[in-house]
């Protein structure tokens, strides 16, 4: 390990584990692994094999979007809180309150599809192993509520060693891509598979996909937010960030490309778990236990992750009167949110067990979306209220006002993408958030103390 | 298709797994418990206690005065590594009942262990602090206590490392970073390991030396008159 001097929001400190550029990108990868495992494929479905390619490069151009913006408000001050406290400081309470029902809800969702997908892989291996009877809801009741435990116990629970096993969830994609041959067609076959429907639903159905493009990526840009370690973050923020993209897109072209190649595009369309489909249809026992570990223990990763940050999520609303302060309580012992932990686990108990994958992937996409929208919004006041000169920045993002304004405009594409398919969600989940939002205004604001929420003294905005 | 010997390598591969986990956890508590075994041997008449994590906490008498240290893990604001708070406490009456003050850098809103979640009156912020400060008192009267330690503290901010400063009744407080969580195992796992994490003579030195100059402005009568007049 090398010392050196490090950055805590902006100021010197010594002595800290030094990460570079390489690390944030690895980690950043790592995050949203399980993107490439499970959900994505839903976008096949929406319009057929090429649209779902196409709209994974348009995602990747969203994120672009998102990684240039996060990166240079993180790296300014309002790392510590992530979008969450951005709103607070930037827009207003009303908005906090929304950024942190977004953060709940898409992490929230996420858990819930992540707990189905480690539920129906072991119902489906029980099954080829002979277990006819075998059922996926106690797994994914066991999976919610062991998670949940681990979170409840925080530091007393440990499962570091497992990092290990989560590298070869990575590598698992690598493997499979390499034993199916891609260069030849003894696998593959991917004008069959298409079967001749290159767009089938024309480019309303590449539209329609974008959707689902966004899964490949979603949480990518915590990478930007997890502060307080990184070396310089005017270089390693961005870079890191943005390598990652890059590598999250070869690894999705890999993966689309395995995965086409394989199945027919209408059974691609519904699959769980197309990642451990595709290796079962390579007839390889060993592909299979490999991308069985890769899917397992990308899910519970993923899952242990979002009980982590909705629970903390709704615990800082707790603590800031957003939500009634009973939330805000430290478990004396464990030190954990542990009342907003277990208040989440009936919530995503209910969604897993009653709600297909593809919708709760839908209202997770649809609160991310809501929280990219914001950023947008966030971006252009953020600059306005506090222009460049006026505030200590470590990383300023080019060509602004442009990658707001293009963030802004795929945003509203994927809205657009979103009813054409699930319109009863996305009015439901808009409904939701309206009558959220009525009763903080009308109700709950008269709680907040509003001299707290400005944790940061901020020099005064311009204008004000 | 039979999936007799995966299964049974699965079977095996969950119990190895927990086996795992139970020594991994031996291991971390065994680690943790060291964490302040290079200054047990500071403080005298000392009490070294365990909470049920391995934290360890020591209280003894340490030149004359009778502080405390404890460990502070802290995993609750959200994009944020996790955090290992080291907390030194003088224990000793000071006459300023109803006008402690707690002075705390870069809030989070999270901030569960400071001093100003129990304090009402929220202070200015004077000049030469760090521009991210929250300052409460227990009362209006607590501006008087922190016109006394301003200088002083605003001094010791400029250690990036220290977080917290309280002032109560009840004795001085300090919260120094200690060590952060590894970025891997928070990111991918949401784990908070504080690998190498060591209190040293050295913090101790540094942060009973913040105190005593805490201490000695409360008390200095340089003004004509004592402070608790």
């Amino acid at each position: 390990m090398t010392t050196q001097t490090t950055a805590i929001h902006g100021e010197k400190v010594s002595l800290l584990r030094v990460l570079g550029p390489g690390h944030v990108w690895a980690l950043g990868v790592g995050i949203v692994l399980v993107g490439e495992y499970m959900g994505w494929n839903f976008a096949v479905g929406k319009g057929g094999a090429i649209a779902a390619l196409i709209a994974c490069w348009f995602a990747g151009l969203l994120y672009t979007c998102v990684a240039m913006i996060d990166s240079e408000v993180t790296s300014t001050v309002a790392a510590a809180g992530g979008q969450y406290a951005q709103a607070k400081h930037i827009v207003g309470p009303l908005m906090a309150f929304n950024v942190g029902l977004f953060l709940v809800m898409a992490y929230t969702m996420l858990e819930a599809g992540n707990a189905i997908t480690a539920g129906y892989l072991v119902q489906t291996v029980g099954g080829m192993a002979g277990f006819e009877g075998i059922w996926d809801k106690p797994f994914i009741v066991l999976t919610i509520l062991f998670l949940a435990w681990l979170n409840y116990r925080g530091v007393y629970a440990t499962l570091t060693f497992n990092l290990v096993i989560t590298a070869i969830a990575c590598l698992a994609i690598v493997v499979l891509f390499l034993a199916v041959r891609p260069w030849s067609h003894d696998v593959l076959d991917h004008q069959a598979m298409i079967d001749g429907k290159t767009l089938p639903y024309g480019w309303l159905g590449v539209l329609a996909s974008m959707h689902f493009g966004l899964w490949y990526y979603l949480g990518i840009e915590g990478t930007t937010q997890a502060a307080e370690e990184v070396r310089s973050p005017a270089r390693a923020l961005p870079l890191g960030t943005m390598t990652g993209m890059i590598t999250l897109l070869i690894a999705a072209t890999m993966t689309w490309y395995i995965c086409v190649g394989l199945m027919p595009w209408e059974y691609l369309g519904q699959a769980i778990t197309p990642l451990f489909d595709a290796a079962r249809l390579t007839n390889s026992t060993p592909l299979m236990a490999l991308l069985f570990i890769g899917t397992i223990f990308s899910t519970l990763a993923s899952a242990n992750g979002c009980i982590n940050d909705a629970s903390r999520a709704w615990f800082s609303m707790g603590r800031d009167r957003y939500l009634p302060a009973w939330f805000g309580a430290v478990h004396p012992k464990y030190r954990t949110p542990f009342r907003s932990i277990v208040f989440l686990v009936p919530v995503a108990l209910i969604f897993a067990l009653q709600v297909p994958l593809d919708q709760v992937i839908t209202f997770s996409i649809l609160s991310g979306l809501l929280g990219y929208t914001f950023m947008s919004f966030n971006m252009i006041m953020f600059r306005n209220k506090w222009p460049l000169g006026s505030i200590k920045r470590g990383y300023v993002h080019p060509m602004h006002p442009l990658p707001a304004i293009v963030l802004l405009l795929l945003c509203s594409v994927t809205y657009f993408a979103v009813f054409l398919g699930y319109g009863t969600q996305l009015a439901a989940m808009m409904a939701f958030y309206i009558v959220a939002s009525a009763w903080f205004a009308f109700h709950r604001y008269k709680f907040v103390r509003r001299g707290d929420q400005f944790t940061m003294n901020w020099p005064r905005p311009k204008g004000y | 298709m039979s999936l007799s010997i995966p299964l049974a390598l699965a079977a095996a591969g969950i119990v190895a797994t927990a086996v795992l986990a139970l020594r991994e956890a031996r291991n971390l508590r065994a680690s943790r418990s060291t964490i302040l075994d290079a200054v047990t041997a500071l403080l005298n008449d000392r009490q070294l206690a365990f909470d049920d994590a391995g934290f360890p906490s020591l209280t003894g008498d340490h030149q004359g005065r009778r502080i405390r240290l404890e460990l502070i893990p802290d995993t609750m604001t959200i994009r944020r590594l996790p955090q290992l708070w080291l907390s030194i406490t003088d224990i000793c009456d000071l006459p300023i009942a109803g006008r402690g003050v707690a002075v705390l850098i870069r809030p989070s809103g999270a901030d569960y262990y400071s001093l100003t979640e129990r304090m009402s009156q929220r202070l200015d912020v004077p000049p030469g602090f760090p521009w991210e400060t929250l300052i409460k008192g227990e009362s209006a009267g607590s501006q008087v206590t922190l016109d006394r330690i301003r200088s002083t503290a605003a001094r010791l901010f400029t250690d990036p490392r220290l977080k917290e400063i309280a002032v109560t009744a009840r004795g001085v407080r300090m919260i120094r970073q200690l060590a952060e969580g590894k970025r891997g195992d928070h990111l991918l796992l949401r784990q908070s390991a504080f690998t190498s994490a060591q209190v040293t003579p050295r913090d101790v030195t540094e942060l009973t030396a913040g105190i005593n100059d805490l201490r000695a402005a409360l008390t200095d009568n340089r003004d004509g008159k004592t402070y608790a007049s």
